[in-house]
Parts: structure tokens; C-alpha cells; sequence
């Protein structure tokens, strides 16, 4: 009885050291094992992920190259919009099926909604971390922000980088990186305003946007959505290292980040701020100007002026505390003396006039309606406009046609329509591809991303119901 | 006693070249290197291959298990060629593979122009992946391309570091990529090409051209291709109506199998077929 009660308890030992009791038997292989039943482009059992790879460009936190690893689930700021667990890594086997056939369409919008890429901007911790995905929302300023691995909502505006929505492509499930893809169309902020000498402010690059005139005279503005095409690029940077140097190098002498306060050519504020990336960098001494130190013990004030600043660290170190606080006695004759001259030119006596024998004035205010004229504007006129490319991806050297259409979609024709498109850089105007079905006069003009900035005049009214629609090509640098 | 002279003269002398030798045997201090931030950086682009790689898995985002697909071309005539079971095939002009990410892999550079019989076989390390839509992961490699230049100096006896990074279309180059104007950002000595290229965009991968041959010995074939990692090479279009990027070659050979360089190649299957999707246009 006891050797029974003995190998009993020896056999309850042994299962829960080895934990064979508890593990489900494994017929399939552990989840993302790499075998012929797992798709490549979909490794079985992989969670859309957060986070990752973050934009370039950021030193070094960008990148995993810090080796920095997933944050578990429930950090604050996260407010996860499905059931996913905000973890990397494998789930347990029974839990998730380890051959997961390719996503559809609604569990990879929502994938996609959680794995985007966050910016390097800073922004205000305090945001609703909400993800949306989908059709364009009421609001589109107020779209999701992303949130990183880290918990904390790192920025609250649309899409990472100011896509306002998802390209027109189908999602991969682990994520997209927007600085694969190049988008042209909708209004990045700061938004585009008409001056009074109707030329444009606030146009960025990428920024497609209509303005005209309704029959009221209000001019409107109305930006585009935005069309973003596949077409990553690679370059490379290379170093040559051995015992004999030399050679020339020929490279890129500085990179200039979009445009920010530097290039101040509008009274518009920026917001985007940016600096110039250059290779070779110095650094500015700062100096101080001027010191202003209140004296303890008798109320004076002295501003003291630094006459020299080249030495700072000199002139600061011969002066001492003492001097400053205390007065000395072979002050006190001075301090007479400037006192006395402020009492001598106080001024303590002003001009003052009086009245007499007049009655005092007396005001009344008639106010009655001498006529009134009601202007009756119909509803005005509202411009629809639509951008639309013919392909989703494009290698460098590929022609992308581009079509715009607006229609009047108000109650009222409208008047003096402009239609501007601002290419980005890796987009190329291919010369003479311009068409529009109304009259318009055309105008390309160059833009500060060495690309075009391609805006049509319409000549004819828009009634109601009209709509012009333009197309032309560029060619994918 | 002039033997004695000419020997404590020799001595004066000796001691005299120490200490004008050690005076100026100053090393340089790293600090004088340091970049704007006065910190060394945790990862650079000097480590030994394989090094980033393992970072970048146990780093954020779940990269383990992905064929990224890879392009290499180079000058024209060039041939490239992955290793199978130690061995080469004959290459070709434009090879494309889909490589895991976090690893190395040792190619073969034959048929450089202007110096025909030399063999360079530089290190591909794959430090990170694209997010190419569904069915565009092999349409859209990653793009290396060496030159004339790259393979002149590793055959000189140098040391060549190609960062490959993903550009930022916010502050892309306004020029046609074509092979003649994707020239690179060449960087001094003393620069880390890694930091470079992280400040430039996003880099994705690696080449390292030095002058490293094969060894002899079998035993150390594994440490020179850096454990034969897998990689799925990238068939034409036309022969296979799916996926191309569902092919996956895992038949890894048994050791035994191994043949030691150089393996006759009526023994090898062909490794890799040339796609018909050009690069550049």
C-alpha cells in the first residue's frame, strides 16, 4: 500500500515537472514554421503587428536597429479597436489556426488599421487612439492616429505622414510603409487659400485643388482625394575602406526636407517644421546680451550691458554677487545726484482746460428704418472633384495616367474655376499628354521639388450638372 | 674605447627614436568622431556581417520567416550566383532570390568586365523588409546594383560597404533611376554608412565586397556561407501561372551531400531562373 501511495506520488512529480500532462499533442507544425502547406507571403499564425518599421529619416529610433523589443499588452494611452492583442510573436498553437488561409478584405482593412507607421513628429500625448479604415469619413481631419508599439498615441492626425486615406491597393497584412507608396492629390495642411491677386498659398506638394467663384462671390476651395501608387526606390551609400585612399567622391552635397520656415514666401504660418539635412554641420555659439539684476536692500535697478561678447565666460567670471546687491559708498554721491535730477524733472503739472458758460452738448440717436433690400442667392455652387490614376503600382521609368474630373454638383453655376495639381518629385509631367474636355487654359510652372506644378483655367461657366474632366501622364522618376 | 663610443652613441640614438616615437605615437582619441550627439551609435555599419541581421529580428516588428526578394545586377556581363550546397552555378546577369531577412549569404561575382578569370564573392545581409501589396512582393525587389567601381576596388585589395536603403519620397533624388544616374553616397572612412543611410531613408540591406575566397577545407565552408541559410530563388513568370513568390525551394541537402568547392557542376540544379520583369527601364 505504501509502495503504491509512494509510486503515486512519484508519478504526480514527474508530470508536473516534465508538464507533459498539460500540453496539447501537436499534429500540425508550430505556428509560422516555413513548410510547403505555408504560403510564403502569408507565414501561418503571424498577428498583424504594431509598429513597425517606422519612417527613415529619424536617427536611429526609426529602424529597429536598436534592438528594442515588443511592449506587452495593456500599456496606457492604448485603446485597441478589435480583439487583437497588442503583442508580437507567436500566439499558442490552439489558440489561432496555424495554416490561415490568405485574410479577406475585412480582417485586412482592420490589420492594417492597427500596423501602421508612425511619424518621427511630436505630438500631443493626449489623443483618442480610435483606427478607422475605410471610406472616406466625415471628418477626415478627425481620422484615426496611429499608435506605436510603445502604448502612447504618438500622433493624432489622419494617416502617418498626412495620407488622409489608405492607398487604392489591397493591404498587406502586416502592415504598410507610406514611404513605399507616392501619393499626389488632396490638400495637405497648412490648407491652400486664395489670395487676393487669386494666386495660391499654402499649395504643398502632392496637393490637388480646385477654386472658384459661386454667383454670391464667395470663392471656395476644395481639395481632392488622394491617389497613392506603389513604387518604392533604392539607392544606396557606399564606403570604400583600405590602405590606400583616394579617389573622388561624387554624391549628394545636402538633402533639403519639405519645405518649412526657411523658405519663407507666404505670410502663412507653417507647420510643418523642417531643417536641412547637411553632411557637414558647425556649431553656434551663444552668447549673452544683456543682464538684468535686481538689486537687495535699496531698490535699484541696473541693467547691465555687456560691451564686449566675445569672452562671455570672462566678463562673467569677474563679476561677483557682492557687487551687484550691495551700494557702494562712492555711489552714493551719484545716486544723490540722479535723484535730485529726477525730482527737478518730474513733471507733476498738466494742462487743463475748463468750459464756462456753454451748455453741455447733448447727443440723440434717431435710429429707424429708413429701408431695407433683401438679396436673394439661390443655393451655391459646389465643385465635386475626383482624382483617379489607372494603376496602383508603378516601377521607376512607368507612364501613370492621371484623370481629374469636377462636376457642379450645387444648386448654382459657378465661375472662374482653377484647378492646380502640384506634383511631387518622383512624379514627371510627360509634356504635351495634358487633355480637358472644357475649354481651359493651361499653365505649367515649376515647383520647389523640381517637379511641375500643372494648373488648368476653365474659360466657361460650370452650370449645374456640367463637369470637365482632365487627364494627363507622368512618368514615375 | 671607440667600439665603447660608437655603443653608447648607438644607445643615445635608440633611446632618442623611443621617445620621439612615443611622443607622436598618440592614439586617436574616439571622442574626436563623435557625431553631433556625442554618442557612439549601438549598431553600425562596420560590424561583422550577420551581426544587424540578428538585431533587426529580436528588434520591433515580426520580420522572421519572410523571403524578402532581392535583386542584384551589375555591370554588363556580370554574372551573379547564390550558393547551393556549397557550390556555384554559372549565374547570371540579373539574379533574383527572395532572401530571409537577419541573414547572410555569400554570392559569387564572376565575369567582371575587363578581368576576366577573377571571382569576388562578396555578403548579402538582409537587415530589413518591404510591405509590397499582395502579389507585388517579386515585382518589386529590392534593387542592388553594383558597379564597375565596387568590383575594381575589392579586387585592389579594399573594402567595399554598400548600405542599400529605402528612399523617402519627401526628399527623393529628381532624377531618372536608371543603372548610369543611381549612383551612391559615398561616405569617408570615418563615416558610418549605417547612419548615413538611416538618415537618408530606411536601409534594407547590406553588401560587403571584400577579398575573401572559398576555403578549402570543408570544415569551414559552414562559417564562410554563414550556415548555408535558405533562400527561394525567383522563377520567371511564365513558367509558373502562380505566385511566383509561393515557390519556395526547401530542399536543404543533407550534409553528407556537401560537395567541396569547386563542385563539378553537372552535379548542380540550376539555382536560380532570370525573371522577364526588368528593373529598369
Amino acid at each position: 500500500m505504501q509502495s503504491i501511495k509512494n509510486l503515486m506520488l512519484g508519478g504526480v512529480v514527474a508530470i508536473l515537472s516534465t508538464g507533459c500532462a498539460f500540453s496539447p499533442p501537436r499534429s500540425e507544425p508550430p505556428p509560422g514554421a516555413i513548410g510547403r502547406a505555408n504560403p510564403m507571403s502569408q507565414p501561418a499564425g503571424q498577428m498583424p503587428q504594431w509598429g513597425g518599421p517606422a519612417m527613415g529619416g529619424q536617427p536611429m529610433g526609426g529602424p529597429a536597429m536598436g534592438g528594442q523589443p515588443m511592449g506587452g499588452p495593456g500599456y496606457p494611452g492604448y485603446r485597441p479597436q478589435q480583439s487583437y492583442p497588442p503583442q508580437a510573436g507567436f500566439r499558442p498553437g490552439g489558440a489561432y489556426p496555424t495554416t490561415q488561409p490568405m485574410p479577406d478584405r475585412q480582417a485586412l482593412a482592420h490589420a492594417v488599421a492597427q500596423a501602421s507607421f508612425s511619424s518621427p513628429a511630436s505630438h500631443p500625448p493626449e489623443c483618442a487612439c480610435g483606427m478607422q479604415h475605410g471610406a472616406a469619413p466625415a471628418t477626415p481631419r478627425a481620422q484615426a492616429c496611429s499608435c506605436n508599439h510603445f502604448g502612447s498615441c504618438q500622433r493624432c492626425n489622419p494617416a502617418p505622414y498626412g495620407y488622409m486615406m489608405p492607398p487604392q491597393v489591397p493591404m498587406n497584412a502586416y502592415g504598410i510603409d507610406p514611404q513605399e507608396f507616392i501619393c499626389d492629390g488632396g490638400d495637405n495642411p497648412p490648407n491652400v487659400a486664395v489670395r487676393r491677386d487669386d494666386s495660391l498659398t499654402g499649395l504643398q506638394p502632392e496637393d490637388t485643388v480646385v477654386h472658384y467663384t459661386t454667383a454670391a462671390g464667395d470663392i471656395e476651395v476644395e481639395a481632392s482625394n488622394k491617389v497613392c501608387l506603389y513604387a518604392p526606390r533604392f539607392l544606396s551609400v557606399r564606403k570604400i575602406t583600405g590602405a590606400l585612399a583616394g579617389g573622388r567622391a561624387i554624391g549628394a552635397a545636402q538633402f533639403d526636407k519639405p519645405l518649412g520656415t526657411s523658405r519663407l514666401d507666404q505670410p502663412l504660418p507653417r507647420l510643418t517644421m523642417t531643417d536641412s539635412v547637411e553632411l557637414a554641420h558647425a556649431d553656434v555659439a551663444r552668447k549673452i546680451d544683456a543682464m538684468r539684476e535686481r538689486v537687495r536692500g535699496v531698490p535699484v535697478d541696473s541693467v547691465l550691458q555687456l560691451e564686449q561678447a566675445s569672452d562671455v565666460m570672462a566678463a562673467l567670471v569677474g563679476l561677483t554677487i557682492d557687487q551687484l546687491n550691495q551700494l557702494q559708498d562712492d555711489e552714493k554721491a551719484a545716486l544723490e545726484q540722479f535723484s535730485l535730477a529726477a525730482i527737478s524733472w518730474a513733471l507733476d503739472e498738466c494742462v487743463e482746460a475748463t468750459i464756462e458758460d456753454l451748455k453741455a452738448p447733448s447727443l440723440v440717436r434717431d435710429e429707424s428704418l429708413q429701408g431695407l433690400t433683401i438679396y436673394e442667392f439661390p443655393e451655391a455652387g459646389r465643385l465635386r472633384i475626383h482624382k483617379m490614376a489607372d494603376r496602383t503600382d508603378a516601377k521607376p521609368g512607368e507612364i501613370v495616367n492621371f484623370a481629374i474630373r469636377v462636376e457642379n454638383v450645387g444648386d448654382a453655376p459657378v465661375d472662374r474655376v482653377v484647378l492646380t495639381d502640384n506634383l511631387i518629385t518622383r512624379l514627371e509631367y510627360v509634356e504635351g499628354s495634358e487633355m480637358c474636355s472644357a475649354g481651359a487654359e493651361f499653365l505649367p510652372v515649376k515647383n520647389d521639388g523640381q517637379s511641375l506644378r500643372l494648373q488648368w483655367k476653365l474659360t466657361d461657366v460650370l452650370r449645374v450638372g456640367e463637369s470637365a474632366t482632365i487627364r494627363f501622364k507622368c512618368k514615375v522618376r | 674605447m671607440a667600439y665603447g663610443n660608437a655603443r653608447s652613441l648607438g644607445f643615445a640614438c635608440c633611446i632618442t627614436a623611443m621617445l620621439v616615437m612615443l611622443h607622436d605615437a598618440n592614439a586617436a582619441d574616439p571622442s574626436d568622431y563623435l557625431g553631433k550627439t556625442g554618442r557612439h551609435r549601438l549598431l553600425a555599419g562596420d560590424m561583422p556581417p550577420g551581426y544587424l541581421g540578428q538585431a533587426r529580428l529580436a528588434g520591433r516588428g515580426f520580420v522572421n520567416g519572410y523571403f524578402q526578394p532581392v535583386a542584384l545586377t551589375g555591370p554588363q556581363g556580370t554574372r551573379f550566383a547564390l550558393t547551393r550546397n556549397g557550390g556555384y552555378s554559372e549565374g547570371s546577369e540579373l539574379l533574383q532570390a527572395g532572401l530571409l531577412v537577419g541573414s547572410v549569404y555569400r554570392f559569387q561575382v564572376t565575369r567582371i568586365p575587363m578581368m576576366e578569370g577573377a571571382e569576388l564573392y562578396p555578403t548579402l545581409e538582409v537587415i530589413d523588409r518591404t510591405y509590397p501589396p499582395p502579389g507585388l512582393a517579386t515585382r518589386y525587389p529590392i534593387v542592388i546594383n553594383l558597379d564597375q567601381e565596387d568590383l575594381e576596388a575589392a579586387l585592389a585589395g579594399k573594402m567595399v560597404t554598400r548600405v542599400i536603403y529605402l528612399e523617402d519620397p519627401e526628399t527623393a533624388i529628381p532624377m531618372q533611376q536608371t543603372p548610369v544616374t543611381n549612383r551612391p553616397v559615398e561616405v569617408a572612412e570615418f563615416q558610418d554608412a549605417l547612419a548615413v543611410a538611416d538618415r537618408l531613408g530606411r536601409p534594407v540591406a547590406i553588401v560587403r565586397i571584400g577579398s575573401l575566397a572559398p576555403p578549402r577545407t570543408p570544415a569551414l565552408m559552414p562559417s564562410f556561407f554563414f550556415g548555408f541559410p535558405a533562400w527561394a530563388p525567383i522563377e520567371s513568370v511564365s513558367q509558373n501561372a502562380s505566385h511566383p513568390s509561393l515557390q519556395v525551394d526547401m530542399s536543404v541537402p543533407p550534409a553528407a551531400q556537401r560537395q567541396p568547392f569547386p563542385a563539378p557542376a553537372e552535379n548542380l540544379e540550376p539555382a536560380v531562373t532570370v525573371t522577364d520583369q526588368p528593373i529598369f527601364k
